[in-house]
């Protein structure tokens, strides 16, 4: 009985073989990587109801995190401000502007303005911004410059990685309390040193253990 | 023939009706409906093979399709408040004291809230009733507050109305009472000073109306047998710190029956051991079910609610040294401790006994020298109620 198949189609066989294998191989790889939260999360830049311009008011205007976010040093949530802030200066400023017209309105009717959250922890992660602060850890180790941002986008992974990596040696990202939020404040000597002294003043020892965030 | 049948089935019918729920004694569609069932909706469907197979299908067919719901990220809002209020950090536990009033008693509490939402209900430490514990009824009632059968807008005949209609109806209504006559006011017992206030406000407003207070439990009983004894309803504070021995006539005062909270403080610390000079308590129960007193007790006596009256009588025999007809050992036993611990002990009876008993439970305190020692707090005997 002659073959059906001729001799040379073991080499087809054995190619789509081979084939499939890399397929296999590639689509896991590229799973992998797709949902790595340094790709998934990093670069996050929803479109806010309110085109408001971090660029304009921290940085050049030179306002201070704390007084919008207010709260930020004494609570675990960094709380969005109320419109009534807003209102404290646009009142007087850019009143007729058509950017603010929701602000206006969420102002005269009560109702809030959704915002778009950008930085989002699961819920079985337990963050405080207050005992990082405390800590002499800046806005902009987690957030980056958001005094360069007029639309703010997610920066840094925020991965249990990422923060473990802090964790385990957070000398290069403590500095003194008072200058947490000078984002573009620039140590003038080794920024591991003054990391060590603070480290030793207020016996930091943030926590590695599960617990320590999964509560 | 049909109606005859029916005729007869409705004059053979006497005495109370009874019902179970609300939808019985309404004797809606959807109740009858779900009698002839036998089985709620849904968990008969099951005996069926074919939508058996279809809830598998559908449940197959979600999970495949849950995936394609993470293709994009959902979009989180946050909603601050258009203007702030002071002071109020967003995210922190704020805590609030407050009252609970079951029973006619009152309970301090101390409320925890989240962004404006009670979450958790707890006893206030520095309230004389509480000592920092709630019992499971002001446990369960912050779920009162998200209670779906809560009105949330002012109805009138079933229809939504604005609060401005409310104002402008209750000054229809209160401008055509005049002196009040023929004006009855209906309430729950009124504990709180704030209610009793508007009470009076109320009653100066129309002299001729009428208030009354009713709450399905309640202390009539021993309000009633108090009247008689002293002359004015009062309310009786048991110290149960102090007794060497508790007899409880048919009242599941670590229960349901009362303010369970202190006597529960009170009673347990006689309960531990600490040291060599450290006595416990000794509990007596007569009762007709089981109870959580019943099952604390150290002697408990099963016995008919009716028959508890008896018993008692029998009991303040025995305590008086007379001759009882048809006592036992139990309560030979009980009148004898009892004597022997004049003055450390307490009778206590429960509200579904007649103001015999209560009378009875009286004059055993009386006679044993409890009343101003055991069964008074530092104030006074008992403290006057209305």
């Amino acid at each position: 009985m002659p073959a059906i198949f001729p001799k040379s189609s073991d080499k087809y066989v054995k190619m789509a073989g081979a084939a499939i294998g890399l397929l296999v191989v590639g689509g896991v790889a590229l799973y992998a990587y797709a949902s790595y939260p340094t790709v998934i999360e990093t670069g996050y830049q929803p479109k806010q109801p309110v085109p408001y311009s971090h660029k304009t008011h921290a940085g050049n205007l030179g306002m201070d995190c704390y007084y919008c976010h207010s709260t930020v040093y004494k609570a675990a949530y960094a709380a969005v401000p109320a419109t009534e802030t807003c209102m404290n200066c646009h009142t007087k400023v850019k009143t007729d502007s058509p950017r603010l017209e929701k602000v206006r309105q969420s102002y005269a009717t009560g109702q809030p303005i959704p915002w778009v959250q950008i930085h989002k922890l699961p819920d079985y992660v337990y963050f405080n911004h207050q005992v990082h602060l405390s800590a002499g850890v800046s806005c902009v180790s987690c957030h980056g410059r958001i005094d360069q941002m007029v639309e703010v986008k997610e920066e840094k992974p925020l991965n249990m990685a990422w923060c473990l990596d802090c964790h385990r040696n957070p000398a290069p990202n403590l500095r003194p309390a008072e200058l947490v939020t000078k984002l573009d404040w620039v140590p003038d000597r080794d920024p591991a040193e003054i990391g060590r002294e603070i480290i030793a003043a207020k016996h930091l020892n943030p926590p590695t253990n599960c617990s320590g965030c999964h509560r | 023939m049909k109606m005859k049948s029916d005729l007869i089935q409705l004059t053979g019918a006497t005495g109370k009706k009874y019902w179970r729920s609300l939808g019985e004694l309404a004797d809606t569609k959807d109740f009858r409906n779900w009698v002839h069932r036998e089985f709620p909706e849904g968990a008969s469907e099951m005996l069926d093979s074919a939508s058996r197979r279809t809830l598998l299908k559908l449940m197959g067919a979600s999970f495949g399709l849950a995936g394609l719901t993470a293709c994009r990220r959902p979009e989180h809002h946050i909603l601050p408040m258009s203007k702030g209020i002071e002071g109020y950090v967003p995210g922190k536990a704020y805590y609030y004291a407050t009252a609970f009033s079951h029973a006619g008693a009152v309970t301090g509490l101390v409320v925890e809230t989240h962004d404006g939402r009670p979450t958790k209900i707890e006893g206030n430490p520095d309230h004389p009733f509480s000592l920092g514990a709630a019992n499971a009824f002001a446990q369960a009632s912050v779920l009162d507050l998200y209670d779906p059968d809560r009105s949330t807008d002012v109805l009138r005949d079933g229809k939504k109305v604005t609060w401005d209609a409310w104002t402008g109806a209750v000054n229809d209504v209160s401008a055509k009472f005049g002196q009040g006559e023929g004006l009855r006011f209906l309430s729950e017992r009124v504990t709180s000073p704030s209610l009793d206030a508007v009470r009076t406000a109320a009653l100066q407003k129309y002299p001729k109306a009428k208030w009354t207070e009713y709450d399905p439990i309640n202390s009539d009983q021993p309000l009633a047998a108090t009247q008689i004894a002293f002359g004015e309803p009062m309310h009786a504070h048991y110290d149960f710190s102090k007794a060497d021995v508790v007899v409880s006539l048919d009242s599941d005062f670590l229960g349901l029956d009362t303010a369970t909270v202190l006597p529960i403080k009170q009673f347990s610390k006689r309960r531990r051991v600490a040291n060599e000079e450290d006595t416990m308590n000794r509990l007596y129960m007569v009762e007709s079910q089981y109870s959580i007193t019943g099952a604390m007790a150290d002697h408990r006596k099963r016995m008919r609610t009716a028959d508890v009256p008896e018993f008692a009588s029998q009991l303040l025999n025995a305590v008086s040294g007379l001759t009882v007809v048809g006592g036992d050992k139990w309560l030979n036993a009980l009148a004898k401790e009892l004597n022997a611990k004049k003055g450390k002990s307490v009778v206590i009876a429960g509200p579904r006994q007649d103001v015999y008993t209560h009378l009875v439970a009286l004059q055993l305190n009386e006679l044993l020298g409890n009343v101003g020692e055991m069964v008074a707090d530092e104030e006074g005997v008992v403290w006057r109620d209305r």
